[in-house]
């Protein structure tokens, strides 16, 4: 499943998952409810009794089952649904808000959501340039960084969320609508794992430029970091893992970055999740500004990132060694021949 | 569907098998061609205008193949069970018709003739 971008979060009317959706769905399920009802009533046929009646009641239960499988599919895809769609919503607020915030301050917001000093900042900073002009510009650079990092991590939690919903509407199917089709329909499982989506971490709080001008980051954040809620592969966690909802690779794609740490003058570290594709490898140092804690959720989020490159190296050299094997296994046939120097291909020394 | 245990009871269940085969029979074309049918241009409508979460184009596939494929195969199973029904009312109906035929023969068969008494 491909990552949400800064334009399709912008633009994306997810509200609609609740606001429309879920009403037409539930008036769905309801008319499924009549339907079942009135099949249930129509087939009782009280006047069947012994191998007739127990033949048709069998053939009864099964088309009921079939359609309470239905009805639960669609049930939990709804709530599926309009639990993504809220979180959604609440990260394309976050998005908006952050980017408001940046035009505010005269930044350029690009269309990738990279927010970049402004012509007219920049200008300014010139005019100013022997009486701290050159330390302005290097702040408004700072709280550029930030912005971006704080759109990046707000599209990484969109991009989860927005995963997860696929990963669970393709878990619906396959559990609740792959047995339809199975030859006896009369032995259909109830299952009953939810799929509802979890809800992410957040970090709701936009960035808030505030503070002098800090210097480079001196306390970079561990790549990958501790936040298993975003990484595990296991149980119940948040964002990710084999659980229910997830697929292991949830999180891998796009997500190789590693951290992006600060730590600003006069203010308590603040570790930024860049996360983001890209920036596989080490983590980048970033630059802290005053009130930078307030971009700290998600660090660690590019572990999965992480471990991706070994397994690319080693699958290539891999391939170059059969490669090798074959080159040189070709004069090597058992031709029932007794093995002579002259069987060798040139330069071979036999 | 075979035939009742009870024969003696067919002749009152052949009207009520025939109606619910028909009630049946309407009640999955219903499912798949009108009720069902019904809330796909809204999803496609949604996933339209969310084109840029690409989980929401999951949506209209849930919806659209695995939901409706699933929705087909309830209406055919009610398909089946009002194809069920018909051939148990054919079978109580040839039965019927069969025992009709053999209680006329006996009837026939036993008729008083004529005879010393009725003259």
């Amino acid at each position: 499943m491909g990552t949400v971008s800064f334009m399709g979060l912008k633009l994306s009317q997810s509200e609609l998952a609740t606001t429309f959706m879920e009403p037409l769905i539930k008036g769905l399920l309801t008319r499924f409810t009549g339907v079942r009802t009135d099949f249930g009533t129509t087939t009782a046929l009280p006047g069947l009794v012994g191998d007739t009646k127990n033949a048709q009641q069998l053939r009864k239960d099964a088309a009921l089952g079939a359609l309470r499988q239905v009805v639960t599919a669609v049930t939990q895809g709804q709530q599926t649904i309009s639990a993504g769609g809220a979180q959604l919503q609440v990260a394309k607020t976050q998005l908006l808000a952050t980017e408001s915030s940046a035009r505010a301050l005269g930044f350029d917001v690009l269309p990738n959501g990279v927010v970049r000093v402004s012509q007219a900042q920049r200008a300014y900073c010139r005019a100013r340039w022997d009486h701290g002009g050159e330390g302005l510009l290097r702040m408004f650079e700072a709280w550029a960084a930030q912005y971006t990092a704080q759109m990046n991590g707000t599209l990484a939690q969109a991009s989860t969320v927005d995963s997860q919903i696929a990963t669970a509407l393709v878990s619906l199917a396959t559990q609740y609508l792959s047995k339809l089709f199975e030859d006896k329909p009369e032995k259909l499982a109830t299952p009953t794992i939810p799929t509802t989506p979890q809800t992410p971490p957040s970090n709701t709080t936009p960035f808030v430029p505030g503070g002098l001008p800090g210097g480079t980051g001196t306390t970079p954040l561990p790549a990958g970091g501790t936040d298993t809620a975003l990484t595990g592969a296991g149980t119940g966690t948040a964002l990710a893992g084999a659980g229910a909802l997830g697929g292991a690779g949830a999180l891998g794609a796009g997500s190789a970055g590693a951290g992006l740490g600060g730590a600003g003058l006069g203010a308590a570290a603040a570790g930024v999740a860049a996360g983001m594709a890209g920036t596989a490898g080490a983590g980048v140092l970033g630059v802290g500004v005053g009130a930078g804690g307030a971009v700290a959720a998600g660090a660690g989020r590019g572990f999965g990132g992480v471990g991706m490159m070994p397994m690319g190296a080693g699958a290539h050299g891999g391939a170059g060694q059969g490669q090798g094997e074959h080159a040189t296994g070709d004069w090597l046939v058992d031709d029932g021949d007794a093995w002579d120097p002259g069987d060798a291909p040139e330069g071979v020394i036999a | 569907m075979s035939i009742p245990d009870r024969p003696d009871r067919f002749g009152a269940d052949l009207p009520e098998m025939e109606g619910a085969a028909k009630r049946v029979d309407d009640l999955g074309t219903h499912l798949s061609t009108e009720l069902y049918p019904a809330i796909l241009p809204g999803v496609e409508s949604v996933v339209r205008v969310n084109r840029g979460l690409p989980g929401f184009s999951s949506m209209a596939d849930f919806f659209d193949a695995a939901v409706r494929a699933a929705v087909d195969q309830v209406a055919g199973d009610f398909a089946a069970q009002a194809g069920s029904i018909k051939h148990g009312a054919a079978t109580f109906q040839a039965t019927d018709d069969g025992l009709r035929a053999q209680a006329a023969r006996i009837s026939d068969g036993v008729r008083p003739t004529a005879g010393p008494e009725v003259a």
